[in-house]
């Protein structure tokens, strides 16, 4: 029985477990060269502390120039730059590279390099660099973003290398000739405006017209038509005043009215007269002869004996005795004091006028028509 | 006596039957799995497409009928899918194909895009397509639409 088991066939042990150890391994490289695609690598990135900002730029006509500056506390090898050119645009997306006026610095298809030829980055920590851009052929720009790039290398080899998460964006004003606030589109140059000045955002002022309601007030504050200070009999705003300002009873606006007889209305003011009346009978002549503003009643000085009306003219004083007293008065030059006449061609030779019938002292009776004359 | 003439097979043909049963069927069954899973498409030195969605990275921006998209990151994006979705539907353009502004060979390294789309619906996402290897040659791979989408509301 022992012998027959001994003479049985089969594998060795020695070759069993190379067999076996051969098929693990097989299977493991079989497992491994499927699976080997799904292990994860270090993702490709700038190391935390890269940054980069802009110092200062100025914008002339057609050039804009920048000042960057390394913050970080690793080396810069040059940058993508992109521009908008619409304020409405929350990405930028024009990119200038190719406008950079130093040729050998210019990557391509697109970015800049610092340092001309060289691929390194030659922008140090605390480092400054100029970049000077040709705007020719481009329009406004509103804002630049910055996106910094590094060589670093990777499997023995140079890569280029987007900092992603250090992109700057900065808002700048290049070649605006201004920024309108209104919509011409929509709402036109003056937008709301009917009249005044509209004061369209950086675009400075822009005129709008004058106000041509019906004696409405002349000026528009707030780019409307005032017509409050007007008599806006309807309370209809847009077909005007029913009557204008500037009289006696609206002068400076709606109800501003001039006091009677002392004040009259002067470029929508009222102002005193002012008048020295030498005319006793206050028929609207001003003191010094010139016509008196109507409302005026002129509050005179009286001379050449004239005494006050109380009313603010003069008149001639009350006599209490006759016509001569009167005409003594008068005074009249070439005709004695005192002295009376008849006959009007007296005063008139004179230049005067004859004092007849119904004026003090000369009524009634054939001597008492008689009177003298006066200037 | 009489069992020591029974005829069979030596045991140097079983075996080399039994392997090669065993053979034929190992065959049979990783064809089969092969065609069960999909085909792995490599990018950058081997790595699985997969994995280098998770490094697509891009900025983008819908205004006033101008879609804008920057492509941050370093890897490059072949294409992009638009899935505009509205009220109950969606649809989905592959930028490649609607815009003539979306470069040849994709947006690489800071590469920029803008052109006027008219999109209808509340939001649209962004889903970045990147370009691989495969046994059967370039293939382009859509990242995953809720790990990589990029929405934006309309």
């Amino acid at each position: 029985m022992f012998s027959q088991i001994k003479h049985k066939k089969a594998v060795s042990v020695i070759i069993g477990y190379v067999i076996l150890v051969s098929f693990v391994i097989v299977l493991g490289i079989i497992v491994y060269s499927w699976m080997k695609t799904y292990v994860p690598k270090d993702e490709l990135n700038c190391p935390d502390g890269t940054s980069i900002f802009i110092k200062s730029y100025e914008c002339s006509s057609n050039t804009l120039t920048l000042h960057l500056s390394n913050n970080g506390k690793f080396n810069i090898g040059g940058y993508f730059i992109y521009v908008t050119n619409s304020p409405q645009k929350e990405l930028a997306t024009i990119d200038i590279s190719r406008n950079n006026t130093d040729e050998l610095s210019i990557i391509r298809p697109t970015g800049i390099k610092f340092s001309g030829l060289e691929s390194g980055n030659l922008l140090k920590p605390n480092d400054e660099e100029t970049e000077i851009y040709d705007l020719t052929g481009l329009d406004a720009i509103y804002s630049v973003e910055i996106l910094p790039i590094r060589w670093q290398e990777e499997k023995n080899k140079l890569r280029l290398v987007s900092c992603k998460d250090v992109k700057i964006k900065e808002s700048i004003q290049c070649k605006q000739a201004c920024t309108p606030a209104l919509d011409p589109s929509t709402s036109g140059i003056c937008g709301s405006f009917v009249c005044g000045t509209a004061q369209n955002g950086t675009c400075g002022a822009v005129s709008c017209g004058t106000c041509d309601l019906t004696n409405a007030l002349s000026g528009c504050p707030s780019g409307s038509c005032i017509v409050s200070s007007c008599v806006n009999g309807d309370g209809i705003d847009s077909n005007g005043c029913e009557a204008p300002i500037g009289t006696l009873s609206n002068c400076g606006s709606c109800g501003d009215v001039c006091t009677t007889g002392t004040e009259v209305c002067t470029d929508g003011s009222c102002t005193s007269c002012n008048g020295v009346w030498i005319s006793p009978e206050n028929t609207g002549v001003e003191c010094d002869g010139t016509p008196l503003p109507a409302n005026c009643i002129a509050n005179c000085t009286c001379t050449g004996g004239y005494v006050s009306n109380g009313i603010g003219g003069c008149k001639i004083p009350n006599f209490v005795n006759s016509c001569t007293s009167y005409c003594d008065f008068l005074n009249y030059n070439g005709i004695p004091p005192g002295e009376c006449t008849n006959s009007p061609g007296n005063c008139v030779q004179g230049g005067g006028i004859y004092e007849a019938f119904g004026d003090q002292w000369c009524t009634g009776g054939s001597q008492a028509d008689t009177c003298c004359c006066k200037l | 006596m009489k069992r020591k003439e029974e005829r069979g097979l030596s045991p140097v043909i079983a075996t080399v039957l039994l392997i090669t049963i065993v053979v034929v069927i190992a065959l049979i069954v990783f064809l089969w799995i092969r065609g069960m899973t999909q085909e792995a498409i490599t990018k950058f030195d081997g790595q699985n497409i997969q994995l280098v969605c998770e490094d697509v990275s891009f900025d983008a921006s819908y205004s006033g009928d101008s879609l804008d998209i920057t492509n941050l990151g370093n890897v490059p994006i072949f294409g992009m899918n638009v899935k505009e979705i509205g009220e109950g539907s969606y649809t989905t353009k592959n930028l490649r194909e609607e815009s003539l502004a979306w470069p040849e060979t994709g947006l690489n390294q800071g590469g920029v895009f803008s052109d006027t789309m008219y999109f209808t619906g509340e939001e649209i996402v962004l889903i970045p397509v990147l370009i691989g290897e495969s046994d059967s040659g370039r293939k382009t791979y859509v990242c995953d639409e809720n790990q990589y989408g990029y929405e934006i509301l309309i």
